[in-house]
């Protein structure tokens, strides 16, 4: 990896940080609860586009990572990497196809992303009923991911370097 | 938008709208609550109610609806999901494995129709 690759992406972990942080500080409030718009997925997004999957998964797991010791605690870390793995894991899969705009894989990306976190409070609850909660997050994912696709895609139009 | 992007939306739509005419739909009649998946008891919802889980958390019945009124975990995440009343709606706090689920009495299995 060269230099200017590890600095390009030490200030996007940083840029993510700075959205988590953001996003910490206002949550927006949303009728069903843990529902967050995940901001920092743009910077995901961005990254996935323009340098492919394994840059983003290193800013995502490093920006979990983090965050999770910043603002929550060692279990939101297990729970928010699940997500984003799965959440990555998905949106590769279909994005270089051409079949998926970029809001498409975002929205993806985010109910796997909360697929993933039930999944891990399945396992911890030991409890199936908290597959209901995933439904009901289901329609959320959908405009958050939305939200998340358009900002990405102004984004990568506006292409700094 | 392209036309897969339609699909991906319309079929999560579907999955969901499935599961809110035929599961949320129905109002709920008890509340079964478990600690780390071992069931710790089933109360009436017709009951207005106070039941104290484990002296770490408190569920409130009150007009067919449960809330999570008290718990003793930092995060207190709990205490700020909404209310519940509809068949399969449930409260979860993470930090004490406790969950409170409300079900519909005629979808449920006959195990815990005998409480």
């Amino acid at each position: 990896m060269s230099t200017s690759k590890i600095t390009y992406l030490g200030v996007m972990v940083t840029i993510a940080l700075i959205f988590s942080y953001i996003e910490f500080l206002i949550p927006i409030k949303f009728p069903v609860p843990g529902i967050k718009l995940g901001l920092a997925n743009v910077v995901i997004l961005v990254i996935l586009y323009k340098m492919g999957w394994k840059a983003a998964f290193w800013v995502s797991t490093i920006r979990v990572v983090i965050s999770g010791f910043l603002f929550g605690n060692p279990m939101m870390i297990l729970f928010s990497l699940v997500g984003c793995t799965l959440s990555l894991f998905s949106m590769t899969l279909i994005y270089k196809k051409d079949s998926f705009s970029i809001m498409g894989v975002s929205m993806l990306g985010a109910v796997m992303h909360n697929l993933g976190q039930v999944l891990v409070a399945m396992i911890v609850m030991e409890s199936f009923s908290v597959i209901y909660y995933f439904i009901s997050l289901l329609i959320a994912a959908l405009f958050t991911g939305f939200v998340i696709g358009i900002i990405a895609q102004r984004l990568l139009a506006i292409n700094v370097n | 938008m392209k036309k897969n992007d339609i699909i991906l939306i319309g079929t999560i739509s579907i999955i969901a709208m499935i599961f809110y005419i035929f599961v949320f739909s129905k109002e709920a009649d008890i509340v079964k609550i478990s600690i780390d998946g071992i069931e710790y008891g089933t109360y009436s919802l017709d009951k207005d109610q106070i039941i104290n889980i484990n002296n770490s958390n408190t569920l409130q019945i009150i007009d067919n609806t449960a809330t999570m009124i008290e718990a003793d975990c930092p995060d207190q995440l709990c205490i700020h999901q909404a209310s519940i009343s509809k068949n399969r709606q449930n409260i979860i706090c993470l930090p004490n494995k406790v969950i409170a689920e409300v079900i519909s009495v005629d979808e449920t299995e006959f195990d815990v129709l005998v409480y």
